[in-house]
């Protein structure tokens, strides 16, 4: 009693909210849970003597089942859907049963008069029992993968039928038989039991399926709904073995506290958060029905040993049941094998897919990969961390992005990183991590997956590269506009400024003469730059024609050697030429074109007084002429530029060479038009080697030519004709 | 020309001229090589400079484009000699190149010519130079 005093005093600190503010929400909840409690303990503890209990047990129930209408009632007209259907139907059934009660206390405790079985209470059960397993199974419990529903319907036919077992087994059969009466009493009798049953077999296929959280007012109702028709089974039970006696009032209160329940399930208030995700079916609530089995089992057993005999209704239950544990056997076979099919299938696209699929720990160590692809990192990786699949400089980058997912920032997080192959050579993958968590918001692991993107990213690094040889092509091109605007604007000035001097001022003869001669030198430079610009243009678009003949390039040289001297050459050109040297098909201007090129470059690129060597060869089928000067020679890396078309070598600032820097452009187009070849060898400090061969033709190879024969023409340097 | 023949005729001034090209010094000597001034050619920068330090001239002429040191670097060292402070800088270009010339007149030349430039021209800008 001191207890109970105790535990509602602090039911009522809790209501009234004095250890801290109670949300506002719980009040109504904790108020009547305070004030049912009062009630529970009123009743059970029989306070104020036998007679007002006994008055108070009649009405109690009564009251109890239309406060639960009331709630529910209540629950219903905030909820919405299947909810609010599922509240309207548990407050018929409270209002159905609680109208019964209260019509027979009017008699009983009102009136004093007894009532006889059936009564308008047993009317009442009759209406509330159905109405409540409406009720039940109208709340939404989604059915998710794991509890289809054929299971489940498979699963509570199990459950019911064990039950019924059970009950039969122990005696509940016998009320109908032990019961005085007429056969509509009979029938009455057996329903109460049967429906206790009933409602314990929907209570527990509820749990089962239950998919989502079975949590507060979920959890309330079905315990006061077991509560409440526990007493039904229980009552018929010792009405059935003759046991009825001081718990009768016991049982009453039973039906008290359950209504109670299902009033405080009613008014639980809303969840202020959203109704949890649907989550799988734990292995408990898979393992109700097999429960129920085992309930079967025990009982038969006990039966078998206790030597009592099989009632024909067992036997009658024993083969729906049988039946039903075949069904759900076969039914879960069938979901094993769809299980198995789709886990295949799911192993076959992992193992099959261009991508290659690993779990990481929340401390980045590896649980297990599968790596479909050998160009990525190979099994021998897989017992190490994410350190294993990247390069070293890669790491930190790597982990750092990934601290992201860590810290639960991002729940995905994608990128692209240079990984080792099974041989150590770098390839490139594109890799997606995604945080898997626990139940609980917790870090499960990271699935990553990668896909190797090696090939795009060359594709990629390729196109960049053309990309920057074309911008480098580019910005050559506008040097070279930019250099030969700066040649021909250097030569303009000579003859724009000498011919103002010449029209404005008064000068001698002979400041005349030295005057015109200026402008004429410029004009034959800009015309030569010209001519360049114009021969190359012409040689690179293959619109220029040579004029072939028979051509002994030995005279050539000597021609373009002695043509060097007589321009001033401050060079020594010296020659060594091959007396036998067979004639070559070609044009004779131009082939003179290449060598005085070549003179001409060879003296640009060498101190004044050097030596200059020219020496011609037969080689291979071919005639090869070389030039050696003692030069600055050309750096390795400009060998392969060195007869572009924009190139020029400046890596001494002090020569200032003029031209337009295509010499040796034109110079390999007109060798290449003789089928020939023209290369270069050189090092820097010691002077360059130019040689440049072309075939000697077949036909005249037996006869060398006279002399008198070989075409001898004026090299373009002496020109003042834009060739046609 | 004539606004200084009055003094001039007391005093030949000096120009010097650099440029590698040589018809380009024949033609400012042309052009400016009268009783009035006394040109001075330098083929290169490291030439000009040391005629510039011989002879301190008013006026100096210099190609843009030379070999060795070019006109803008004979031109900050005029800038930066307290001996020099009184000598014009006339920078000649043929790049043609705003950057060229923008860093000519930041460096402190007083005017430029683009190559080709009409005798005239520079002419005119030397009796410019030489008013300032």
């Amino acid at each position: 009693m001191r207890g109970l005093i105790v535990g509602v005093s602090t039911a009522v600190t809790i209501a009234t909210g004095s250890p801290g503010p109670l949300p506002r929400r719980w009040r109504v909840f904790a108020v009547a849970a305070v004030a049912f409690a009062a009630f529970l303990a009123w009743n059970v503890f029989r306070v104020g003597g036998e007679t007002l209990t006994i008055g108070v047990d009649d009405i109690g129930e009564a009251v109890a089942a239309v406060v639960a209408a009331l709630s529910c009632a209540f629950a219903a007209r905030r909820s919405s859907g299947r909810s609010r259907l599922a509240w309207w139907l548990l407050a018929a059934s409270a209002a159905s049963w609680g109208l019964g009660q209260v019509i027979v206390s009017f008699y009983e405790v009102g009136s004093g008069i007894a009532v006889t079985f059936p009564s308008a209470e047993d009317a009442g059960f009759l209406a509330a029992m159905p109405l409540a397993f409406a009720g039940v199974l109208a709340f939404p419990l989604n059915p998710s993968r794991a509890a289809p529903l054929t299971r489940t319907v498979l699963d509570g036919g199990i459950l019911a039928l064990s039950l019924l077992f059970v009950g039969a087994a122990l005696g509940l059969g016998n009320v109908s038989s032990t019961s005085p009466g007429t056969p509509l009493a009979q029938l009455v009798g057996i329903v109460h039991p049967l429906g206790g049953l009933l409602m314990i077999a929907i209570i527990l296929w509820s749990i089962r399926r239950a998919g989502i959280w079975l949590g507060g007012p979920m959890l309330l109702l079905l315990v006061g709904l077991a509560v409440n028709s526990f007493p039904d089974t229980a009552f018929a039970y010792w009405i059935a073995n003759g046991r009825l006696g001081m718990l009768g009032s016991l049982l009453g209160a039973g039906r008290v506290i359950g209504y109670l329940l299902i009033a405080l399930a009613a008014l639980w208030p809303p969840s202020s958060t959203p109704t949890p995700h649907a989550r799988p079916v734990a292995l408990w609530q898979v393992m109700i029905p097999w429960l129920g089995l085992l309930g079967v089992a025990i009982t038969a057993g006990v039966l078998a040993v206790t030597g009592h005999p099989f009632a024909p209704m067992l036997a009658a239950l024993g083969g729906p049941l049988a039946l039903l544990l075949v069904l759900s056997e076969l039914q879960s076979r069938r979901a094993e094998a769809r299980f198995v099919d789709r886990t295949a299938l799911l192993d076959q696209v992992i193992a099959n897919a261009p991508i290659g699929v690993a779990r990481f720990r929340a401390d980045m160590t590896l649980i297990d990969a599968r790596r479909r692809m050998a160009s990525l990192a190979g099994e021998g990786a897989s017992a190490g961390t994410v350190a294993d699949l990247l390069p070293p400089e890669e790491i930190p980058r790597v982990v750092e992005k990934l601290q992201q997912l860590r810290d639960g920032s991002v729940e995905s997080i994608d990128g692209e990183s240079p990984g080792l192959r099974e041989d150590g050579s770098k390839g490139w993958s594109h890799w997606t991590a995604t945080t898997v968590r626990k139940e609980d918001g917790s870090i499960d692991y990271f699935l990553v997956m990668f896909a190797d993107t090696s090939a795009e990213h060359e594709a990629k690094e390729t196109a960049m590269a053309n990309l920057a040889g074309l911008e480098r092509l580019s910005k050559l091109k506008s040097e070279f506009v930019s250099m030969v605007s700066h040649e021909f604007r250097t030569a303009l000035t000579g003859i724009q400024g000498f011919s103002e001097v010449m029209r404005d001022q008064a000068i001698t003869t002979d400041e005349v003469k030295e005057f015109a001669g200026d402008i004429n030198s410029d004009a034959m430079r800009l015309n030569r730059m010209i001519t360049e610009l114009l021969d190359l243009d012409r040689m690179e678009s293959g619109r220029m024609t040579l004029h072939r003949g028979p051509v002994d390039l030995n005279n050539t040289v000597r021609e373009a050697v002695e043509r060097a001297q007589v321009a001033g050459s401050k060079h020594v050109i010296k020659t060594d030429l091959d007396p036998a040297l067979p004639v070559v098909m070609g044009d004779a201007d131009r082939l003179f074109q290449v060598i005085a090129n070549l003179l001409s470059n060879a003296g640009k690129y060498s101190p004044e007084g050097a030596e200059v060597l020219v020496t011609s060869r037969v080689q291979d089928g071919s005639v090869q002429i070389s030039v050696r000067d003692h030069g600055q020679g050309i750096p390795p890396e400009f060998l392969d530029r060195l007869f572009g078309r924009y190139e020029r070598l400046e890596s001494n600032p002090k020569s200032k060479v003029v031209g337009t820097g295509l010499g040796l452009a034109i110079t390999r187009q007109i060798v290449e038009m003789h089928k020939g070849r023209i290369w270069v060898e050189s090092t820097v400090g010691v002077g360059s080697v130019f040689h440049f061969m072309v075939p000697v033709d077949a036909r005249n190879e037996a006869k060398p030519l006279e002399t008198g024969e070989v075409r001898q023409k004026a090299g373009l340097a002496d020109q003042e004709r834009v060739p046609a | 020309m004539r606004n200084n023949s009055k003094a001039s005729a007391r005093i030949r001034r000096t120009v010097v001229i650099a440029d590698d090209e040589p018809s380009l010094r024949i033609l400012v000597r042309a052009t400016i090589g009268t009783d009035d001034y006394n040109v001075v050619e330098a083929c290169d920068g490291d030439e000009a400079w040391s005629l510039i330090q011989e002879h301190r001239p008013p006026v100096v002429i210099l190609d843009v484009g030379m070999p060795g040191r070019t006109g803008l670097d004979i031109l900050r060292a005029i800038k930066s000699d307290p001996n020099l402070i009184a000598t014009r800088v006339i920078l000649l270009t043929a790049s043609a190149q705003e950057a060229d010339i923008r860093a000519g007149l930041v460096a402190g030349a007083n005017s430029y010519l683009t190559k080709p430039f009409s005798p005239r021209d520079l002419l005119s800008r030397l009796d410019e130079a030489l008013e300032l």
